[in-house]
């Protein structure tokens, strides 16, 4: 009898550990939260084309400071604002940036990816993307000030689904403060950058 | 203690039992599909794609006017990390089927994606076989593909028309597993 119960008991232990481990990791498409359809833009620029970018120092999830003036007289900066991590259209955008750093080289233009998320649930959702090659920087506190000092920050506390393009002199060179329910196309931000590197 | 013969026993069991609970098989979505291939209008491919699909040249195309015994749609996004990691493997799909007596063609859609984000993605992971825009998303509705990647296999009856053999809403997979799939759902 003993035997026989030692025998179901290490069946029962084998089923749980298969089960445990045919279990998937949670994916980035697993993890989304799909809200509802928020208004398309709810806040209100505090800069335009032309103006000195205002200077900002974030934390990246790995750990680094990170300054919009490290990269003055270096490189063109790219700043992709979008609202929160894991949600449909964010989760798509970035990963479609990942697959193009060449083009982004090729312009002479960092990308900097920045969420009013907390560096934790940045880290959860980006490595979920697989391995991001550019920058990704909490704006979690203050919460929102470097979205607000550039006007994009929504009164829900998230950052609207923005892009800015700045030169190597520190000047936005554009804008798109995007319906925040779409991604914005990929070919216009790189028609952007060409312009900004003065490429034909 | 277990004797062997109870404990190699055990051990298929928890293989069965979690090949069972390993998911990505869907139910089919829908049968006969050729109403929906009628309805995927493609815009005019490439002359090299034109001949591989036997397409008459021309305009747009629907997946129903290609040339062959079974058609694999894959819907995919250049926005995907899924459908961006499994890229190899569906490259090597693609290998595969150009080895097969049966005339087993491919075509991947990109769902709301543009000319250049198809183009991207394509370059990227050097895609062989033709691909797609599919801008606003309707050829993917049309095929009852709610998510990227999805795959729709389909196979051309005695008549003409195609009927969904197998779909499958995530990756890909292994290679030879997913054409073993693929022919056995056409014998049946």
């Amino acid at each position: 009898m003993g035997l026989m119960i030692k025998k179901y008991v290490i069946f029962i232990i084998m089923i749980m550990n298969v089960t445990i481990l045919s279990a998937d990791t949670i994916t980035l498409e697993d993890g989304i939260f799909v809200g509802e359809k928020a208004k398309t833009v709810d806040s209100e620029l505090k800069v335009a084309v032309g103006d000195k970018a205002p200077d900002f120092s974030l934390t990246t999830i790995d750990g680094k400071a990170i300054s919009l003036n490290d990269y003055k007289g270096e490189k063109n900066v790219a700043i992709s604002f979008v609202p929160a991590a894991w949600t449909p259209v964010c989760s798509g955008q970035w990963p479609g940036y990942n697959i193009v750093q060449d083009i982004f080289d090729e312009y002479n233009t960092i990308l900097l990816g920045i969420t009013v998320d907390n560096i934790p649930t940045l880290y959860a959702w980006t490595k979920a993307m697989g391995e991001i090659w550019f920058p990704v920087l909490s704006d979690f506190y203050p919460h929102g000030e470097v979205a607000d000092r550039y006007g994009v920050l929504r009164s829900d506390g998230v950052s609207e689904r923005a892009l800015f393009i700045i030169d190597k002199k520190g000047i936005i060179r554009y804008i798109d403060v995007h319906d925040i329910n779409v991604r914005p196309p990929l070919e216009t931000l790189i028609a952007e950058l060409k312009k900004v590197e003065n490429k034909k | 203690m277990l004797k062997k013969s109870e404990g190699i026993i055990c051990v298929l069991m928890c293989f069965i039992i979690s090949n069972c609970a390993s998911r990505g098989n869907t139910p089919l979505q829908i049968e006969n599909v050729h109403n929906e291939f009628s309805n995927v209008k493609l815009m005019q491919p490439l002359s090299d794609a034109v001949r591989y699909l036997g397409l008459e040249k021309g305009a747009a195309f629907s997946l129903s006017d290609i040339d062959a015994d079974i058609i694999i749609v894959q819907i995919f996004s250049m926005y995907c990390p899924k459908c961006q990691s499994d890229a190899e493997n569906v490259n090597e799909f693609y290998r595969l089927i150009n080895e097969e007596e049966l005339s087993i063609k491919m075509v991947g859609i990109g769902f709301a994606n543009s000319d250049f984000e198809v183009a991207i993605f394509k370059k990227k992971f050097n895609i062989s076989f033709p691909l797609f825009p599919d801008p606003y998303g309707d050829a993917a509705r049309e095929l009852q593909a709610y998510s990227t990647p999805y795959f729709l296999v389909a196979k051309k009856t005695d008549d003409g028309t195609f009927e969904a053999i197998y779909t499958k809403e995530d990756k890909m997979g292994r290679p030879r597993s997913f054409l073993k799939t693929v022919l056995l759902k056409a014998k049946e």
